[in-house]
């Protein structure tokens, strides 16, 4: 398709926002948006990820599977090349910043199994994206995905949390926070073509 | 586990021994499974695939041949209906990226031409979407249209496949000599005009998208070297 | 813990969706319609159950440091087995499935039951572990689908319950419809099931 990649990267922050469009990466999103700071090392590590892992996985589909005929192993080749990515993620975060690596916990070896890197992988064999298109769509989707942990975790750092329902406090309200954005984001829905 | 087992899981290569151990396996078991299920999967395919083709002119061949529609499209009469009316033709110059090289006339019983087939593609809200649009010998109107593969979101785009939204373009006009004809969408309880289709509720983008398909072809088609005055129509 | 324990904590006093929080993405997606949630449900419980099964098998000889990549290895493989099985098969159904097929091999629910049980527990316990986790997600799913369909198609699994006079509810059709739909379910849970405590 013939979409500009500086178009496509907009429209992956904003129109087309990974999180509140095709609501993908839900998961680590509601868990880890209780403090901006962790909020924020996790977002910039799914942007590296998103990033490196669908250039990646670019090349492995266009130059190893579409040659060797082996297209169906695509979902198997996708998900090790993400999950070994990760990994080596995980051990460069647990050496330079072992502070962020004990806030994460859980949810830094989680960002293998987030639909939204999966998703955008898929997304980029399906609509045809050229290298180019890719890594500014893939980058786009890390901001975007970014941006949106950010605000909820703003709202949620001023949101009197004693004054909410004891049942929904956590989860509960940042759902519906998050449903609030969603419909707003609604509003974009048509305005970028991104395929 | 003995002294020695836990010895060798303690070597600097075991987790990539072990990796390469496991993904060999699965993948193999992956590659197996499916390779004998390939050519079952590959004709079950192009079984449908015809199937929906000859379904577009399942109608109009019944008027003409006295059989009834149902004929057509019988599961077991697939392959010999089809190698009967339809003939795969390969357009030599492309001329459109939205239509597909290779197109389908169909004939009567007498081998009298009916129309032509044409496979078209378009980009739905999220992914390709690919239909089959049969239309008169002069183009001029639309037999039967069908989306069959879709990527659309299932229980709302996905209803495209739905037959009511297919039968609406039954009939329909495609290309006249003077401007393109432009379909609008109108709510789905809503009576529709000749120019208007009604859309599927809740999925306006994917409704919108088979319109702008639609569109881009009767646009292209106006290129088509069987439309050109100077060729011979076969 | 005896088996019934195992499978009464994985499937309701631990849900993986409403306690804890995981699988939402596809809570999202499938929950437009009972069909579709169903037919994921059933997917996901296959799936779970084949690979807590093989996890837990290899749970001694799988070193620490790549165990992520060979649970996802694992878990991807049996996702696709089913796909190819079902398009050979039973094509109409395969159709319905296709696209869930990429939502269920990153469904964190079964990274999550492998991580937490399955890689410390012997076969057959991860099994029932994992039946419990299916199911439970399952149901979270079916209750939410059944007030989305109701409302917002005036059907349930397709039969029509509510006549044409039901003005539909277009928000309910849309996703944000799920995560309030969500949110008010893990308030009622939390508060008379839970019991979670006003901090």
């Amino acid at each position: 398709m013939e979409i500009s990649p500086f178009v496509l990267f907009w429209a992956a922050i904003f129109t087309s926002n990974v999180l509140l469009t095709n609501f993908l990466g839900m998961c680590s999103y509601l868990s880890v948006s209780r403090e901006m700071e962790s909020a924020f090392g996790l977002g910039v590590a799914v942007i590296f990820v998103l990033t490196v892992t669908c250039a990646l996985n670019w090349l492995v589909y266009y130059y190893l599977l579409v040659p060797l005929n082996i297209v169906y192993l695509q979902y198997i080749i996708f998900i090790i090349v993400i999950a070994a990515t990760v990994q080596l993620l995980e051990l460069m975060i647990e050496r330079f910043t072992p502070a962020l690596y004990y806030t994460l916990g859980i949810f830094l070896p989680l960002i293998t199994v987030n639909c939204a890197i999966f998703g955008v992988a898929l997304f980029m064999i399906i609509r045809n994206y050229t290298f180019l298109q890719i890594i500014a769509y893939a980058s786009g989707s890390g901001i975007g995905w970014l941006l949106a942990i950010m605000m909820l975790a703003g709202i949620r750092s001023k949101l009197k949390e004693k004054l909410i329902p004891g049942g929904l406090q956590g989860v509960g309200i940042s759902l519906i926070v998050t449903g609030i954005m969603a419909l707003a984001f609604i509003g974009f829905s048509g305005i970028v073509n991104v395929q | 586990m003995n002294a020695e087992q836990k010895g060798f899981q303690d070597k600097q290569y075991y987790p990539i021994v072990f990796m390469l151990l496991i993904t060999v396996f699965f993948v193999g078991i992956l590659s197996v499974f499916y390779r004998s299920t390939e050519k079952a999967v590959a004709a079950y395919q192009k079984q449908m695939y015809q199937k929906q083709i000859l379904s577009l002119f399942a109608d109009t061949l019944s008027t003409l041949t006295g059989y009834a529609s149902e004929t057509f499209i019988d599961k077991s009469k697939v392959d010999s209906n089809f190698e009967k009316y339809v003939s795969v033709m390969e357009q030599s110059t492309p001329f459109s990226k939205a239509v597909a090289a290779q197109y389908y006339a169909v004939r009567d019983a007498d081998d009298n031409l009916i129309g032509y087939c044409f496979d078209v593609t378009g980009s739905g809200l999220w992914g390709t979407m690919k239909g089959l649009l049969a239309v008169t010998m002069d183009f001029k109107k639309v037999v039967n249209f069908a989306i069959y593969s879709q990527m659309e979101t299932p229980g709302l785009g996905s209803r495209v496949e739905e037959d009511w939204f297919k039968h609406q373009f039954a009939g329909k006009p495609f290309q006249s000599e003077a401007d393109d004809i432009v379909f609008s969408l109108v709510l789905e309880d809503a009576l529709a005009e000749t120019h208007q289709i009604k859309q599927i509720t809740g999925a306006t983008i994917t409704s919108s998208s088979v319109l702008k398909m639609l569109r881009v072809v009767a646009q292209d088609f106006r290129q088509h070297p069987l439309l050109t005055p100077s060729k011979d129509n076969r | 813990m005896n088996k019934k324990d195992i499978f009464i904590t994985s499937a309701f006093k631990d849900n993986s969706v409403i306690r804890q929080v995981l699988g939402i993405c596809s809570s999202l997606a499938v929950t437009n319609l009972m069909l579709n949630s169903l037919i994921m449900g059933l997917g996901v419980i296959f799936t779970l159950v084949f690979s807590s099964l093989t996890i837990s098998l290899i749970r001694n000889y799988t070193p620490r440091s790549v165990r992520m990549m060979a649970q996802v290895l694992i878990i991807g493989s049996y996702v696709i087995i089913v796909d190819i099985f079902l398009r050979a098969n039973l094509p109409e159904i395969s159709k319905q499935l296709g696209p869930y097929v990429g939502l269920i091999i990153t469904n964190c629910i079964l990274m999550g039951r492998a991580e937490a049980f399955s890689s410390k527990n012997n076969p057959v316990d991860s099994m029932i572990d994992g039946v419990g986790a299916g199911i439970g997600y399952t149901l979270v799913l079916l209750s939410i689908a059944c007030i989305r369909e109701l409302f917002g198609f005036g059907s349930l699994f397709g039969l029509t319950i509510l006549g044409s006079w039901w003005l539909k509810w277009s928000i309910m059709v849309m996703a944000p419809s799920a995560f309030f739909l969500l949110a008010v379910m893990i308030w009622i849970m939390n508060d008379k099931v839970y019991k979670v405590k006003t901090s």
